[in-house]
């Protein structure tokens, strides 16, 4: 079994859909909803974390490529009227052409540098939407028409296919990113990550395996935006700002970076913990902007406590913990969330 | 030739806002080779804070007043509790740790404040003034942002030059090792450091909050036009970081105001995005280093 | 310098371990010197020289051991505080800020301790005095100076904190063999008239043992040897196994 990882995945992949199938029928639209956004979330979380935690880039900006996804799926829907399939695979490639844009652009930045370009990008970005309204529809955004197809009958829920088609979307991308970690691209990324002057002379591209961590992470968040679109049905500025793009990073961190799991752990709390939250917040009688922002400032003080205290997040509590149980084999390395070291002389010294 | 004018002098007085933040990063930057993504977050909070002064006592100066003391106080205790622990970990971990200073900062200010846009009082008045008959586009109002913020500058940049803390700064940005040995108490100095960076950022948080309106979000762009600016005039170097904001605060006032189809104020951000990311490829270690080489 | 003092342990290292992540560069190392000697430590590349003077100045964290400065117990003191107590430590290479001025650099020196504004000024003028060169370049950035006016501006530096123990490392490095020799000069007239306990690690094994009272070899951070300087000198065998003459 071991020696079948692509099998491996693929069972996984098998046995999450069915689970989830089964609770889209048994829970109520609501829960539909919330399973939609979470695969949602994976989805582009995903693809964060490999470039943040796999080739080591990190990027403030994944908001943007949402929104990117977003805009192009309900500007198809809404003019093309074309069926959501090929809109959603649209979204993705523009996003991606997009993320090589980006990724050259950012190809010689490193660390705060980048962080800060992405960040210029996540927020620069949206204004565009109010630059041409015409098109984009200002403040208020564009509507989106999304029904379930025919072949379904007419008394099937549609945020039970959304869910559905969310979590399709979810599961095909976990798959082609765990294909991509393990294999040559994936010890590409790690390698740059790790030390890119010895990948240099080891032969490899750095600058273009820099580059496709981007289009690939981007593409991600391009397919994530466009399943936001139907299933908010609504695209509009305010959704897309640095919030978003940090809440991205925040459930990178906490599932834990680099590692696909981490990314549903990730998506996981983002979703629950802001639904739960809310709840409590408003059965207390607080209001919703309130509500709306404590998880807001907790996942900001999460991130801090996390970096400080537990940077391998919670898919690094869940190894140790198996390793607890099971006899240690051999590490797999591209599990291993590391980051670069500082090469500062200056302030390494203990203080 | 008029509405040039105005453009210009409107653009000088947003690019010193832009050099304030913008010089509050090479501040922190110089001691700690960090960039606080904060810096805007803690500037938002700090303007909120002389709000409620304000709106308390009635009087604008006591909001002044307090909104720099908060953020000088703010500056010193972030540095020991959030950043201090970071300080021989990986790079990435301290961009994320300041990156979540910035959301919880934000939410923090939505939880207590709310989300609406709050207007902030003026001091001075806000009409434009005129030189004879011609309207120069600017108020006494905004001749006060320029004068506070270039007092401000002006000062420490004395400080740094020739007082004894000045040097210290000095040496531990420098050469920490060798600061260290000498028995300078390094990490006193980059507590300082951060306090007066954040005394910088609350300066420009209330010079900036009547034009912007003050919300959560407020200062992000702010924030992000004052890195550019860093960026443009070398991370390393204060009067680069001045240079750098008067350049971009000018040359977005012109795309302001010139870009047709009243799209020009909107496209700022996309310009400012554009400008920076040249700077970035052409000239990484900005426009006012010397030869140093820094690795971008 | 009173005469009860005279010969008793300045600077005592005992069994001392220390090293980097995983790598063990001190191991078990004893060392001691008396008030007013120099001491030089020499070995081969690698052998653990550096790190123990920056073990002694605190930028390292001993594993084991204790270091004491003047029956003073002071193991793992931060760098700044191991200064203000009287150790001075000059790195191998580095030491001189390159872009503060010459005068601001000796200025520096002189954070270890509490000074009036006169005191300042009286330390400068005598610092200039004893090292000519340096005054008159006093507001020329440090960067501009020759290796020999740096190592010159680095020893001054370190003295105007009024050190008890020196610990240099490599003050040699670079030199020409004549400005070499006067910094083995101005060694020696540091501790007999200063009455500074001088550690010298140096390359130039001969040199240094010409002027040393005691010697002591590292070799893959263990010590191999501790004698007086000059019978370290005539072990030939010894010489030619660890020193290289």
């Amino acid at each position: 079994m071991k020696e079948h990882p692509l099998l491996r995945t693929l069972i996984g992949v098998g046995i999450t859909a069915v689970i989830v199938v089964f609770l889209s029928v048994r829970l109520n639209a609501f829960r539909d909803y919330q399973i939609a956004e979470i695969a949602t979330y994976v989805t582009a979380v995903a693809g964060l974390t490999v470039l943040t935690g796999l080739s080591g880039q990190i990027s403030l900006g994944h908001g943007a490529f949402m929104a990117i996804g977003a805009y192009t799926t309900a500007l198809l829907l809404l003019h093309l009227g074309w069926p959501f399939i090929a809109a959603l695979l649209i979204s993705g490639l523009l996003t991606a052409a997009t993320g090589a844009v980006v990724g050259i652009a950012a190809a010689r930045l490193r660390g705060p540098y980048l962080a800060g370009a992405t960040l210029m990008l996540g927020v620069a970005l949206p204004s565009i939407a109010y630059a041409y309204q015409g098109t984009f529809g200002g403040d208020q955004g564009l509507n989106v028409v999304f029904t379930a197809p025919g072949f379904l009958g007419a008394s099937f829920p549609l945020t039970r296919w959304q869910a559905w088609i969310a979590t399709a979307t979810a599961l095909v991308t976990l798959t082609l990113l765990a294909n991509l970690s393990r294999g040559r691209v994936g010890r590409n990324w790690r390698a740059v990550r790790d030390d890119e002057v010895a990948a240099a002379l080891a032969g490899i591209n750095v600058a273009a395996t820099r580059v496709l961590a981007f289009v690939v992470s981007a593409a991600c968040a391009g397919l994530a935006g466009s399943l936001l679109a139907i299933i908010t049905a609504l695209v509009a500025p305010g959704a897309y700002t640095i919030t978003l793009s940090i809440t991205l990073l925040t459930a990178a961190v906490i599932g834990g970076l680099g590692t696909l799991p981490g990314a549903i752990w990730g998506a996981l709390v983002i979703v629950l913990v802001q639904t739960y939250i809310t709840d409590v917040a408003t059965s207390h009688g607080l209001s919703a902007t309130v509500g709306a922002n404590i998880p807001i400032a907790a996942y900001g003080l999460i991130l801090i406590l996390v970096m400080l205290a537990f940077p391998q997040g919670i898919q690094g509590a869940v190894r140790r913990l198996i390793a607890l149980f099971v006899p240690q084999k051999e590490n797999i390395p591209h599990e291993e969330p590391t980051v670069r070291k500082k090469a500062h002389d200056e302030v390494s010294q203990p203080l | 030739m008029v509405e040039f004018l105005q453009f210009t002098l409107s653009g000088i007085v947003f690019g010193i806002v832009y050099a304030a933040i913008a010089l509050s990063l090479v501040l922190i930057w110089r001691g700690t080779r960090l960039l606080n993504f904060a810096q805007g977050g803690m500037a938002m909070f700090t303007t909120f804070i002389a709000l409620e002064v304000v709106y308390k006592t009635g009087e604008y100066w006591a909001g002044f007043v307090v909104a720099l003391a908060a953020g000088l106080l703010m500056g010193a205790i972030v540095e020991l509790v959030v950043i201090r622990p970071t300080l021989n970990k990986p790079e990435l971990n301290s961009v994320i740790v300041t990156i979540g200073l910035l959301i919880m900062l934000e939410g923090l200010a939505g939880i207590f404040y709310g989300g609406q846009f709050r207007s902030f009082p003026t001091a001075f008045s806000v009409t434009g003034i005129h030189l004879g008959r011609t309207p120069l586009g600017v108020s006494r109002f905004d001749l006060f942002v320029a004068g506070a913020v270039l007092f401000a500058t002006g000062v420490l940049a004395v400080v740094f030059k020739y007082s004894s803390a000045g040097l210290r700064m000095r040496a531990a940005a420098f050469n920490a090792t060798v600061a260290r040995l000498s028995g300078i108490r390094v990490a006193r100095v980059l507590t300082v450091g951060w306090a007066l960076a954040g005394l910088l950022g609350a300066l420009a948080g209330v010079l900036v909050s009547p034009s912007t309106f003050l919300y959560p979000n407020s200062m992000d762009s702010i924030f992000v036009y004052g890195f550019t600016a860093a960026v443009i005039g070398g991370l390393d170097s204060p009067p680069g970081a001045v240079a750098g904001g008067l350049i971009l605060g000018v040359g977005l006032s012109y795309v302001g105001g010139y870009v047709g189809g009243g799209r020009g104020s909107d496209l700022t951000a996309i310009v400012a995005m554009g400008i920076l990311v040249v700077v970035l490829m052409l000239r990484p270690a900005g426009i006012f280093s010397g030869d140093r080489l820094r690795q971008v | 310098m009173s005469d009860s003092t005279a010969g008793r342990e300045a600077l005592a290292v005992e069994n001392l371990t220390a090293g980097y992540g995983g790598v063990t560069a001190l191991d078990d190392v004893t060392i001691s010197a008396g008030t007013a000697t120099i001491t030089a430590v020499l070995g081969a590349n690698g052998a653990g020289k550096t790190t123990l003077l920056r073990a002694i100045s605190g930028l390292v964290k001993p594993r084991r051991g204790r270091i004491r400065i003047h029956d003073t117990d002071m193991t793992g003191h931060a760098p700044e505080d191991m200064a203000r107590g009287g150790v001075a430590h000059v790195p191998e290479g580095q030491g001189v800020i390159a872009e503060l001025t010459v005068e601001e650099n000796l200025r520096i020196g002189m954070m270890s301790r509490r000074t009036t504004s006169r005191e300042r000024a009286t330390s400068l003028a005598e610092a200039y005095e004893r090292f000519r060169p340096l005054a008159d370049r006093r507001r020329k950035l440090a960067a501009t100076l020759s290796g020999g006016e740096r190592q010159m501006l680095v020893i001054a530096r370190a003295l105007l904190g009024r050190p008890r123990v020196l610990l240099l490392d490599e003050p040699s490095l670079g030199l020409a063999p004549r400005v070499m020799a006067q910094v083995m000069d101005m060694v020696v007239r540091l501790s007999g008239e200063g009455g500074i306990t001088i550690i010298l690690v140096e390359q130039n094994a001969r040199g240094a043992l010409a002027i040393a009272d005691t010697g002591v070899v590292l070799n893959l951070g263990r010590v191999v040897a501790t004698a007086d300087a000059k019978d370290l000198a005539q072990d030939v065998a010894l010489r030619h196994h660890y020193l290289g003459f």
